[in-house]
């Protein structure tokens, strides 16, 4: 039975883990990449497996092009090797005992093509993802980068309807990691089929995906474009994957009362009730006296923490309300800011980002209260503005 | 302060060896080592005697006797049928106890391991109450087929591998049981099928492992004595493998019995020696 012919993938199901459930609702069209983002444990690999057909759904199901490939209601599962589906997996799982070419010859070759014909697919793919010289190379001879193109030419050679990519660039080192990044996004962009990316690193998603979900604790707690999650995130998770300050408050006119204490004074838009307030970091101004500026918004706290970030120095500071602000390094020393030290903090009404955010009502984000950045890029704040 | 002991001298080389390698001191306690020595005299010395003894000048004399020559040759074709079929059928079961789950599967797993415990002669009687004429299986072997096979190079090869192929089997399942499951996942989502995964992912990828448990199970029917002589019995050319041929030429012409155990001990050897870097080091199966 299928209801509308709905063309790319239509995920509408809750898998089980033993205490862990993935509650997820989601479509992806044809040609699009759509970036999964979210913490360990999320649920993001639990969710590529039950397309994949390697776990199958506890309720609900999943269609591709609008057939049922996996059903709990009655009971329709189509086993993994049937489905059109090509995996991308974190460690790329090469096939150790096979050279390059026999690797992505197999998908082929597993699905009827002589092996001659298969090889010669092969190399086809080979040469489209500029592996032709390394065919005969065992996958322990490859760089993680080259290893990472075989992985997907080898899913790509199948021909698949959908592609899954968990955590497509995570081995590799920072170095490589960008070439690659930019090189995958130019084949998924040739890949006509809808395309789940999995990911902890939200440059990785931001650059990657035309569209992101938010995962948290098998829940999808954002959906929007990138640009759309980078300025305005919904959780504390995404706040910090994104590099924002990000508050709950009450909003009446230009006043927010923060729940975790202080108050924000932002541009008045005549806003009632609940509301977020992000706040980026480098937009706070750190001074050790009171202030005598135009800032609307001034108030004292204490450093309880320094971070040296690539360039910068993000400073993580206690107080009503809590921030991290980034400031040069010569301003460090320039202020003597050291752990401890009590300090004034202004921001303008207008750098604050106020909006509501419905769908997640019970989100506690009166208890905000973010750790010092430790992303490892030292650049989530890079996001589209 | 206490007085410190008087230090003791550490030579030049054992400095050396210390500061590359670390650690302290590697003399052995004397209750250890009179022990180990006589340890390692039991293990050594009768070998020592096999070599002392050995009539090396008429040694190509005899093994090209008739009688010696049988036994190897029987003994050679014999063990390595007895591997094949453990192969062939040991393998799949290997499989079905690392891969899938049963009620009874850790009953068959004992079942199955039972022969490396079991004394050869038991599973020798009953391999003859099974197969034999009067065999519960035998009896209708006989009368609907006319086959009888107690006391056949095929009983032969059957005892072999009875004892044999648990050593197989064990080797295998280990190996497939800390295998990665990973490369078998990313075959399915490449659209092979079990039978495909199992043929070109499962067993290559513990073809190590295979290859040992072969060589093993190899050896074992090769040294193979109390089940066979209690199922196929001792007929010079027909049934009398080595181990039995060296125990009846004892009795008779001792030079031949010690050659033929030269050539078993020599076969010994190589096997350890082809399977020297996956039990002498570490001992694991990986």
């Amino acid at each position: 039975m299928t209801l509308g012919a709905r063309r790319g993938l239509d995920f509408d199901a809750e898998v089980s883990r033993g205490e862990f459930t993935l509650r997820v609702a989601l479509t992806a069209p044809p040609g699009e990449v759509l970036g999964i983002l979210g913490p360990n444990g999320s649920g993001k690999s639990t969710l590529l497996s039950a397309v994949a057909g390697l776990l199958p759904v506890s309720a609900g199901r999943i269609l591709i092009d609008g057939q049922v490939i996996d059903d709990a209601h009655n009971g329709e599962f189509l086993e993994a090797a049937q489905r059109p589906v090509g995996f991308v997996f974190q460690n790329y799982r090469l096939f150790p005992h096979m050279n390059v070419l026999d690797n992505v010859a197999f998908s082929p070759h597993v699905r009827g093509l002589s092996r001659r014909d298969a090889r010669a697919t092969a190399s086809g793919w080979l040469q489209r993802l500029g592996l032709a010289s390394f065919a005969d190379r065992r996958p322990a001879d490859l760089s993680g980068g080259q290893a990472q193109r075989v992985a997907l030419a080898r899913a790509l050679a199948g021909n698949p309807a959908l592609l899954l990519l968990d955590e497509p660039l995570s081995a590799l080192d920072a170095r490589t990691r960008l070439d690659v990044q930019s090189e995958l996004s130019r084949h998924l962009a040739d890949f006509d089929g809808p395309c789940l990316l999995v990911t902890h690193d939200p440059l990785e998603a931001l650059v990657l995906a035309d569209r992101l979900l938010v995962l948290e604790e098998g829940r999808i707690v954002q959906a929007g474009t990138p640009a759309q999650i980078a300025r305005r995130p919904a959780t504390e998770y995404v706040a910090r994957l994104v590099g924002l300050n990000l508050y709950g408050g009450k909003v009446n006119g230009a006043e927010v009362r923060l729940r975790g204490g202080g108050t924000f004074v932002v541009p008045d838009h005549g806003q009632h009730g609940d509301v977020l307030v992000a706040l980026r970091p480098s937009s706070v101004v750190v001074s050790l006296e009171p202030p005598d500026t135009s800032a609307r918004n001034t108030w004292p706290a204490t450093i309880v923490g320094l971070t040296l970030l690539t360039d910068r120095v993000r400073i993580d500071l206690e107080g009503e309300p809590s921030a991290l602000v980034d400031v040069t390094p010569a301003a460090v020393t320039a202020l003597a800011l050291t752990s401890g030290r009590p300090v004034w903090l202004s921001a303008k009404a207008s750098d604050l980002e106020v909006y509501s955010y419905s769908d997640e009502p019970d989100h506690d984000l009166g208890a905000v209260r973010r750790a010092p950045d430790t992303n490892r890029h030292g650049s989530t704040t890079r996001g589209p503005e | 302060m206490e007085t410190l002991a008087a230090p003791a001298r550490l030579s030049t080389r054992e400095r050396q060896r210390r500061s590359v390698r670390g650690g302290g001191s590697r003399s052995v306690p004397a209750p250890l080592l009179a022990p180990s020595l006589i340890a390692v005299l039991f293990l050594v010395l009768p070998l020592i005697g096999l070599i002392i003894r050995a009539p090396w000048g008429n040694l190509w004399s005899i093994l090209r006797n008739s009688d010696t020559s049988q036994a190897l040759r029987l003994s050679l074709w014999t063990s390595t049928a007895a591997a094949a079929v453990s192969l062939i059928i040991g393998v799949p079961l290997a499989w079905v106890l690392a891969r899938t789950d049963f009620p009874g599967l850790r009953l068959l797993r004992a079942l199955v391991t039972l022969p490396l415990v079991l004394p050869p002669v038991v599973g020798g009687v009953a391999l003859l109450l099974a197969f034999g004429r009067r065999g519960f299986i035998g009896r209708y072997l006989d009368q609907w087929f006319g086959i009888t096979i107690p006391f056949s190079p095929a009983a032969v090869v059957m005892a072999e591998t009875f004892v044999a192929m648990p050593f197989l089997i064990v080797t295998v399942e280990g190996a497939l049981r800390s295998a990665d499951l990973g490369f078998e996942e990313a075959a399915a989502t490449l659209g092979a099928s079990k039978m495909t995964v199992f043929r070109r992912i499962t067993v290559p990828l513990v073809a190590p492992s295979l290859g040992a448990g072969a060589v093993l199970c190899w050896a074992r029917a090769l040294g193979e004595f109390g089940a066979t002589i209690t199922f196929a019995g001792s007929f010079p050319g027909r049934t009398e493998t080595m181990p039995i041929a060296v125990y009846y030429a004892l009795e008779t012409d001792p030079d031949a019995a010690i050659v033929l155990s030269l050539v078993l001990l020599l076969v010994s050897v190589i096997v350890l020696v082809t399977l020297r870097d996956r039990w002498l080091r570490g001992g694991s199966t990986q």
